[in-house]
């Protein structure tokens, strides 16, 4: 079987999961003996693959963003791209066509009225769930032309589904879900790769930058931490008030150079950076709970937590301190970067105590009270 | 006619000073003597001073009839010695009497059989001769640490010069047979006594127990549990902190403890012997134990030791210390390295919380958690090794020397 992929982008030009996923998932394809021809538009980066046959197309593209400004630009580069699209793949022979978001569903469609072809449209994010109070009517409309015509429609989740039926009108019987895999190894990499990172140890905060989630105690154990240990890097994920004073700290402490501001991380991004990390540190003067630390015990990273905190209460297999002893904190930190064994030890411990605690077992409970009060 | 033997294991460990990252290489000092005292003086009021005076009145009211044994450890001996000398002549009181057996082990209370055959014969040695100096006695019979046991260490126990050793009665190796005999080790001529851990472990363990469906034992009830016990010997082993400590006063353990031997002696086939009558009796079969053996937890192994990575990793690092410390030559280190053996320094590392949690916790008292047991013993091993270095490398060198690195 011979596939038609129409991509987005693929490495080393990656912007976001669509090039992931597509590099992922064409190299296992091809594994399996699927013959693959990954078709894109032609960047400034060149870009070789030795398990898949890869097809750019165009002179040379600069989409930019899709902004007000910008948007007529924007949308002459997609049309052109998908002019050239269906050009070049009339040469090519193929059985089926998978087309990677809105971006290609243009050409996709024509290919299928041309070709005769069966059609697989794939659903990685919709307008209305990126933008949901202001869509841009040029791709919602891109995105029904594209999923109306569609054979079949790979969704990436549930939700992706129930969105492109209620939001869309997509008929639900020709929507499949698939879920993404997260390669967490080569997100790493990645990631360790771009932030320069090499094979430091990395200890994370992850959290708003508010007086009460204490990251200024943060960066005075990193500090100490970092009299001891050298290969460290401190990441600090997350927006607030504090930013600039924050990065002040670290600059007069002289750790700039080992303390990371990545700003604002999406929900579903927080997993991925709980597992690069070494340490989750908690150091709140005061959290009523802090779900953060079951995310990251979840992920198999080990804690530093402050006592003031609900989630101190439920995890055993946890490092606590009291948020102002910053000696203490760093000598926990410290204690975990230098002593693998522990760190797995405790990984380990926390992975087993947690699982009791799903959100199954939380609504019984819930439901246990709501019968207390009401027949006592 | 059925022995009773009870046999009362003393220790405690010189516990660790909460030592951090930050005290590595500052000469901050490992164990924590204030800690320590207090622990020791504590022990000493609620168990070891109450529970010696009944036990010598014990043996002066029955005239020889009721007698007991034990082991000490040394680390027990020194911390006597230092905090509260008064129990080691209370001690040699008692073994004056003639009615009291001791028994050997290592003189550190630790896993030296797994260091090497060297080192664990050296601190045999160690609390030989201590047992000599304070006791004027020889003990006949051994107990490794937590009777931790195998055919190999039974071997090596009797090329030692001991006639019998203690070991756990445990099923994997008994099979049908009963604990209440005496048996031999396999591949070697030492006669082995079994505990027999229901009947040691109703009094150390459940004694108190509020939901058991024994409670409340009364040494009536107890007696006659043993009386309808068949078999030739029933070994009770059991730690003597059961006494006070574990099992507080309240409980009534003293109480029963007075009211045992009048009970137990009121049958006619029960009498007490101590723990060295055992040697002359029949072995009526051999015991097969190819692995290792201990009496501690539900598994009866190594796994309160040995059982996660932090044990395994700093065991492992103690024990690679032992070509250091040779090298280093200096007394002070080398008895630090060997009060680091102690058994319970790994035991405090232990994470098995969910079945056996609540022992483990009462031995640890002092411990955060299984976590900063291991960091802090970490640290101080770092720092030992540091200081082995320090004297390794200006000797060493002279003779064109350079030492591996662990």
């Amino acid at each position: 079987m011979r596939v038609l992929i129409l991509g987005w982008e693929f490495p080393p030009y990656i912007t976001g999961g669509l090039g992931v996923y597509c590099y992922e998932l064409t190299k296992q394809l091809s594994a399996k003996g699927i013959d693959v021809i990954y078709v894109l538009p032609k960047r400034m980066k060149k870009v070789r693959s030795d398990f898949v046959k890869v097809v750019e197309v165009g002179p040379g593209f600069e989409f930019g963003s899709y902004n007000e400004k910008e948007a007529m630009v924007f949308k002459g580069s997609i049309e052109d791209y998908n002019n050239l699209l269906v050009k070049r793949c009339l040469h090519e022979s193929f059985d089926v066509i998978h087309a990677q978001d809105w971006m290609v569903f243009d050409a996709a469609v024509r290919l299928k009225k041309i070709t005769g072809k069966p059609l697989i449209c794939h659903a990685h994010a919709i307008e209305y769930m990126r933008t949901p109070h202001d869509p841009w009517s040029y791709i919602v409309e891109k995105e029904k032309t594209g999923y109306y015509n569609a054979d079949l429609i790979i969704a990436n989740s549930y939700y992706m589904k129930r969105n492109l039926v209620e939001k869309l009108g997509v008929d639900p019987r020709k929507i499949v879900v698939i879920y993404n895999a997260v390669d967490q190894e080569r997100f790493e990499q990645q990631f360790r790769r771009e932030h320069g990172l090499g094979n430091s140890k990395i200890v994370l905060y992850l959290g708003r930058l508010f007086v009460q989630k204490g990251p200024d105690y943060f960066l005075n154990a990193a500090k100490k931490v970092v009299e001891r240990f050298r290969n460290v890097k401190f990441l600090i994920a997350g927006t607030g008030d504090m930013l600039p004073q924050l990065i002040k700290q670290a600059i007069d402490l002289g750790i700039s150079d080992k303390v990371m501001f990545l700003g604002f991380v999406p929900e579903e991004e927080k997993p991925k950076y709980y597992a690069i990390s070494d340490v989750y540190v908690l150091p709140s003067v005061s959290e009523p709970f802090g779900i953060t630390v079951l995310e990251a015990v979840a992920a198999g990273t080990p804690v530093v937590i402050s006592k003031e905190s609900g989630a101190s209460e439920v995890v055993r297999s946890a490092f606590k301190v009291d948020f102002w002893d910053v000696n203490k904190m760093a000598e926990l930190i410290l204690g975990l970067l230098m002593y693998p064994p522990m760190a797995r030890e405790m990984s380990r411990n926390g992975k087993k105590e947690i699982k009791h605690l799903t959100w199954d077992k939380i609504a019984e409970e819930t439901i246990k009270a709501y019968k207390m009060a009401v027949y006592g | 006619m059925t022995h009773v033997v009870m046999y009362f294991h003393v220790h405690q460990p010189h516990r660790l000073r909460q030592y951090s990252v930050f005290d590595i290489g500052n000469g901050t000092e490992y164990f924590d003597k204030k800690l320590n005292k207090e622990i020791f003086l504590r022990a000493a009021r609620k168990c070891y001073f109450p529970s010696n005076r009944l036990l010598l009145d014990l043996i002066e009211k029955y005239e020889g009839k009721f007698k007991v044994s034990f082991s000490i450890t040394g680390t027990w001996i020194e911390q006597a010695q230092e905090f509260e000398p008064e129990l080691i002549q209370s001690f040699q009181d008692l073994v004056k009497t003639g009615h009291v057996d001791l028994l050997d082990e290592t003189y550190y209370h630790s896993l030296a059989y797994l260091i090497s055959e060297e080192e664990f014969k050296e601190q045999v040695k160690m609390h030989r001769k201590l047992f000599k100096e304070l006791f004027n006695y020889k003990p006949k019979v051994f107990r490794n640490t937590e009777a931790m046991y195998s055919n190999d260490i039974a071997r090596t126990v009797k090329d030692l010069g001991y006639k019998g050793i203690v070991a756990e009665g445990w099923h994997s190796y008994l099979g049908w047979r009963s604990p209440n005999y005496v048996y031999q080790a396999k591949g070697s001529k030492i006669k082995l006594f079994l505990r027999n851990y229901k009947l040691s472990d109703d009094i150390s363990f459940r004694f108190s127990t509020p939901y058991w469906e024994e409670f409340p034992l009364t040494a009536d009830k107890y007696a006659a549990w043993l009386a309808a016990s068949p078999g030739e010997v029933i070994n009770l082993f059991m730690d003597y902190e059961t006494f006070g400590e574990h099992q507080w006063k309240e409980t009534g353990i003293f109480d029963f403890m007075r009211h045992l031997p009048e009970h137990v002696l009121a049958y006619e086939h029960l009498d007490f012997v101590g723990i060295n009558e055992l040697i002359k009796m029949k072995a009526v079969d051999e015991i097969d134990v190819p692995y290792y053996s201990s009496w501690a937890d539900m598994d009866r192994d190594l796994s309160a030791w040995l059982g996660n990575e932090m044990q395994k990793t700093a065991f492992n690092k103690l024990k690679a210390l032992e070509s250091y410390v040779k090298r280093a030559r200096d007394i002070k280190l080398k008895e630090a390295w060997r009060r680091l053996q102690t058994s319970d320094h790994i035991y405090y590392m232990c994470t098995k919380w969910w079945s056996d949690g609540d022992i483990h916790k009462y031995f640890s008292e002092h411990v955060e958690s299984p976590y900063y047991a291991f960091m802090n013993f970490m640290n101080v091993l770092q720092d030992l090794e540091g200081k082995l270095m320090a004297k390794i490398i200006p000797r060493e060198s002279e003779y064109g020397e350079i030492p591996t690195s662990l």
